[in-house]
């Protein structure tokens, strides 16, 4: 039985605050978070500057084309908070301590989601002054985007891969319920994240026949065609990218909220 | 009216049995036994609007399973519940904005947080009207004398400032329904007569419902007019404490302590400790005078501390029938 979990929003928006005050908690914390952008930044530089000696092309990408694929595929992965979210709600079915969400007036995923994305919007803020920083001084290292409209179409895709991931990721915690640990199936998951989204290797990089298998998946338009369409290649496949991604993400919905309400009669809430 | 009822409820949990040692480790992998424990077994009880009881029994007896069943957070294996009208299992949200739970272990409390931060989280929450909630947060908070505290983040305030923070974000929304799992376990003497008092006083003044469960029979003693015991599952009393100590409470603890070097020599008594200066030893509760009489004239006393019978001991004699068989009238 699927029905709307989320219908007021004032409660996750104050979830979403009270989640970013969170991530504020910790003074030394958020002075070592802000600097590690910048050292991942010039790590990538140097990585890809050897591997780019002496050849201008790899895979058909200049150094410049690939160094603005990699950051900007890295980004949006990071952006992806959700993940960490499974360990913390994992644990908390493993010891009990679920039982705050059921016993509230409130929506399990609802509040996943907007802890998510809170979580995220504060790495945003974080990645913010490397961004300014790269786009100022490091300019002939980072292509600008094709165009206005390619600009916002790899934000509208990303912004929906984000939302795919934490459902995705929502769906993975709730196999808690039944398995307690979700170690092996988390791993399992992030590696094929990873790979099947293009941040591992470049998806050009792939035999043919494993691209066009990929385009049924969401992975493929959750980092790889908005870096692609950022870029100014693949445009063509931005509408049917969205439909799918669309279709995915209301499947992984439904089957999110079916899982919760299925598995929550198994939970025991152990502890006092 | 009844507003809590639960009718033959059941719970009964599976467990995975594992051999010991590596061995058994790696067995497990392949073959697991499953033994079930009925942690609540045919249990009956109704419980009035406005009443406060309390429920006791030993660890593991199915007190914390009972709370769970009637929040809804657990499903019964048979029988039924039905709180305020609803079927908790559903956890609707008008049944969840009705009724609050606090357990002694488990907080709603964002740690790194000040409190005040997780009641607006639930004024979101619970929806409630900023007048209602500008209210309570001024009743609670002078209730409690907390109101220099309300800023400071949970993880530097004492386990008894968190409690009364944790009853603060549990009433905010006014339920009519309080269930309390050991709300005063591991606090100190006077933050567990702060929160009595609190609680009678919500109970009282309010006209909540409460429903306490606790291993301290002070709680039971001066929040509970009715008392429920429970011990494996099962119902073996029902009706008013009062009734049940007099009944069940058959020794008292008595320690002593001596202005100078004292080898105390006393009829009936059972020793529990004797030191040269201390005495501490367990009597019938009918002797508890004479004995104290006897003992001010032969020796020089310098303190004398009475203590109650343990909980789980008058829970075992009731079990086991003793003092009379099935002399308590109440028990179903």
């Amino acid at each position: 039985m699927v029905k709307t979990e989320v219908t007021h929003v004032g409660k996750y928006l104050e979830t979403g605050k009270i989640s970013m005050k969170n991530q504020v908690a910790y003074r030394f914390d958020v002075f070592v978070r802000s600097i590690l952008p910048f050292i991942r930044l010039f790590l990538a530089y140097a990585l890809w500057k050897a591997l780019y000696a002496g050849q201008s092309v790899i895979g058909g990408m200049s150094f410049e084309m690939m160094m603005t694929y990699y950051l900007i595929t890295s980004f949006l992965l990071r952006l992806d908070q959700s993940s960490g979210l499974v360990w913390e709600t994992a644990e908390e079915i493993r010891e009990g301590r679920f039982s705050k969400y059921m016993v509230r007036p409130i929506s399990p995923l609802g509040h996943f989601l907007a802890a998510g994305l809170a979580k995220t919007l504060y790495v945003l803020l974080l990645v913010l002054p490397a961004v300014v920083v790269l786009a100022a001084f490091m300019h002939r290292i980072l292509l600008p985007p094709a165009g206005w409209m390619n600009l916002a179409g790899a934000c509208l895709m990303g912004f929906m891969g984000l939302i795919f991931l934490c459902l995705l990721n929502y769906l993975t915690t709730m196999l808690a319920f039944k398995f307690n640990d979700i170690t092996g199936w988390h791993l399992l998951k992030e590696n094929l994240v990873e790979f099947l989204s293009g941040s591992l290797v470049p998806l050009s990089l792939l035999p043919e026949w494993i691209q066009e298998a990929m385009r049924f998946f969401p992975f493929y338009y959750m980092q790889y065609l908005p870096a692609s369409l950022y870029l100014g290649l693949k445009t063509e496949e931005f509408v049917p990218g969205l439909i799918i991604l669309g279709l995915w993400i209301t499947g992984l919905y439904g089957l999110s909220v079916f899982v919760y309400h299925r598995f929550r009669r198994i939970y025991e809430g152990v502890g006092n | 009216m009844a507003i809590i009822q639960a009718r033959s409820l059941t719970k009964i949990y599976r467990r995975i049995k594992k051999q010991d040692g590596l061995k058994g480790a790696f067995k497990a992998l392949f073959h697991r036994e499953v033994v079930k424990k009925a942690a609540l077994d045919s249990f009956d009880l109704e419980i009035d609007e406005g009443e406060c009881i309390g429920l006791i029994g030993p660890n593991g007896a199915g007190k914390t399973t009972l709370v769970k069943l009637l929040c809804g957070i657990i499903q019964p294996t048979s029988g039924s519940c039905d709180v305020l009208g609803f079927t908790p299992g559903m956890l609707k949200n008008e049944f969840r904005r009705s009724f609050a739970v606090v357990m002694g272990q488990k907080s709603q409390l964002w740690w790194d947080l000040p409190a005040s931060d997780t009641f607006a989280l639930n004024r979101e929450i619970y929806d409630i009207p900023e007048e209602v909630y500008r209210a309570n947060m001024d009743y609670f908070s002078d209730l409690f004398q907390v109101k220099d505290l309300i800023n400071v983040p949970v993880r530097n305030l004492s386990l008894g400032e968190r409690m009364k923070m944790e009853l603060i974000a549990a009433l905010l929304h006014s339920p009519r329904v309080l269930f309390l799992d050991e709300p005063t376990i591991g606090l100190d003497a006077i933050a567990q007569k702060q929160i009595r008092q609190f609680l009678r006083q919500v109970n009282q003044e309010r006209g909540v419902t409460i429903l306490l469960t606790s291993h301290y029979m002070e709680d039971i003693r001066h929040l509970c007019k009715r008392t429920v015991v429970i011990s494996s599952g099962k119902k073996i009393y029902d009706g008013p404490l009062d009734m049940l100590l007099d009944r069940f409470q058959e020794y008292r603890v008595i320690h002593v302590t001596f202005e100078r070097e004292t080898e105390p020599q006393l009829d009936a008594v059972e020793w529990v400790e004797k030191s040269p200066y201390k005495a501490v030893f367990r009597i019938r509760r009918d002797l508890v005078t004479p004995t104290l009489q006897e003992m001010l004239s032969l020796y020089d006393v310098d303190d004398i501390r009475i203590e109650e019978e343990d909980i789980g001991n008058v829970i075992e004699r009731i079990y086991h029938g003793e003092n009379g068989g099935d002399s308590c009238g109440q028990v179903s």
